[in-house]
């Protein structure tokens, strides 16, 4: 492989203009939530709610791997931030705060419940497409979330975060607490160990 | 001597952000490429790899059981800084001390009940030029809510919304224009 063919971005990573305007307007809308939570109004945190569940539940999810313990924790990581708001200083986005309650939500997650997975689908396989195919890629897919659960805890998180919910590098940092370099380097083990553990190789640090 | 580039670069190759030396070494190096590939590889699985989405109705039914939760926690309130709940009390100080001697009624300073900032940052307590304020103005607030617990005045004044620091300069003010001692 040539170095120009190595230089060329994956199409998936960019950021367009469209999503950096949508992604300010938000964090204006934000900002007036907080505010009004902040003076006691409730009904201000449920626009938050509805404004950030589905990314929440889905951290969530992608971290444990079954909709119970995912749907639970999605509602614990909101109940620490609605007791923590008074606090939140903006000194980042709020969806980089409330991600990172959301990660440590999980990190100090101790069920001993092992729950299977119980995926609620409401779409009904459309036959032309091939039922085989559907339930081959059904299977890839939860195999990768498998194995994307299995993975050593700061990698899962890293590449949950940057991968699924398409946050930068500096983003991710903040929310892990730790450095752009660290990141980087967490992500490309997380992704040496997916490779590994889907082709039947054992995982490590 | 020949050495690979770092974990963190590679995956700067990866997302296609490296620079013309790490790209260099990646082309002619079979382990970094081959460790690069892969990482390209499972990049692609992930990708791949579709969240089985709840119907529709579970999100209604998060809210509402979220809701539900947090109307057993207390209203959210932002922590005031000392700083501006010192500005509030020493308002009310300024409005005592010119009240009490020279006329009954006395015009508020606008600047006490100013609208505060919600994304002020707390100083620490040894750089809080309100602390000292609000030590002295114990009395006046003791004074104007007896009924009141507060074992810590400075923690006490902090965390009065807007309203409640509306109606503790609008006391202190009632009490100086009916002529009382404080």
């Amino acid at each position: 492989m040539s170095a120009q063919a190595l230089a060329a971005p994956l199409p998936f990573l960019a950021i367009d203009d469209a999503a950096r305007l949508s992604r300010t307007q938000a964090r204006e809308d934000d900002r007036e939530a907080i505010e009004a939570c902040q003076r006691g109004d409730r009904e201000a945190f449920d626009r938050l709610v509805e404004r950030y569940q589905r990314d929440v539940y889905r951290l969530c999810y992608r971290y444990v791997n079954n909709h119970h313990d995912a749907s639970d924790l999605a509602q614990e990581a909101f109940l620490k931030a609605y007791r923590a708001i008074g606090r939140f200083r903006g000194d980042s986005a709020f969806s980089t705060w409330l991600y990172r309650i959301a990660v440590n939500t999980c990190l100090n997650f101790r069920s001993s419940r092992r729950l299977p997975s119980e995926p609620l689908e409401d779409d009904v396989p459309d036959a032309a497409k091939g039922v085989a195919d559907r339930i081959e890629q059904d299977e890839l897919s939860q195999q990768v979330r498998e194995a994307v659960s299995r993975l050593p805890e700061k990698q899962r998180a890293t590449l949950i975060l940057k991968i699924y919910h398409d946050l930068t590098h500096e983003q991710v940092a903040a929310i892990m607490g730790s450095t752009v370099g660290t990141v980087k380097a967490n992500l490309f083990h997380a992704l040496g160990n997916l490779r590994k553990a889907m082709t039947g190789s054992k995982t490590g640090d | 001597m020949w050495t690979h580039v770092s974990d963190e670069t590679l995956m700067d190759v990866v997302e296609g952000a490296a620079g013309d030396r790490a790209l260099g070494h990646v082309a002619t190096c079979e382990r970094c490429r081959a460790r690069v590939d892969e990482a390209r590889a499972a990049l692609g699985l992930t990708v791949r790899a579709a969240l089985p989405e709840p119907a529709p109705i579970f999100w209604d039914v998060m809210r509402r059981r979220i809701a539900q939760r947090l109307a057993e926690v207390p209203p959210a309130r932002s922590r005031r800084p000392l700083w501006a709940a010192a500005a509030v009390a020493g308002a009310a100080m300024v409005v005592l001390a010119t009240g009490v001697g020279i006329s009954p009624t006395v015009e508020t300073p606008r600047h006490a009940t100013a609208a505060l900032p919600a994304w002020s940052a707390l100083p620490p307590a040894d750089q809080d030029p309100g602390l000292p304020v609000l030590e002295n103005i114990a009395p006046t607030m003791a004074a104007v809510s007896p009924s009141v617990e507060c074992p810590d005045l400075a923690e006490c004044v902090a965390g009065l919304s807007d309203d409640e620091s509306r109606a503790l300069a609008d006391a202190l003010r009632e009490r100086i224009a009916q002529g009382r001692t404080l």
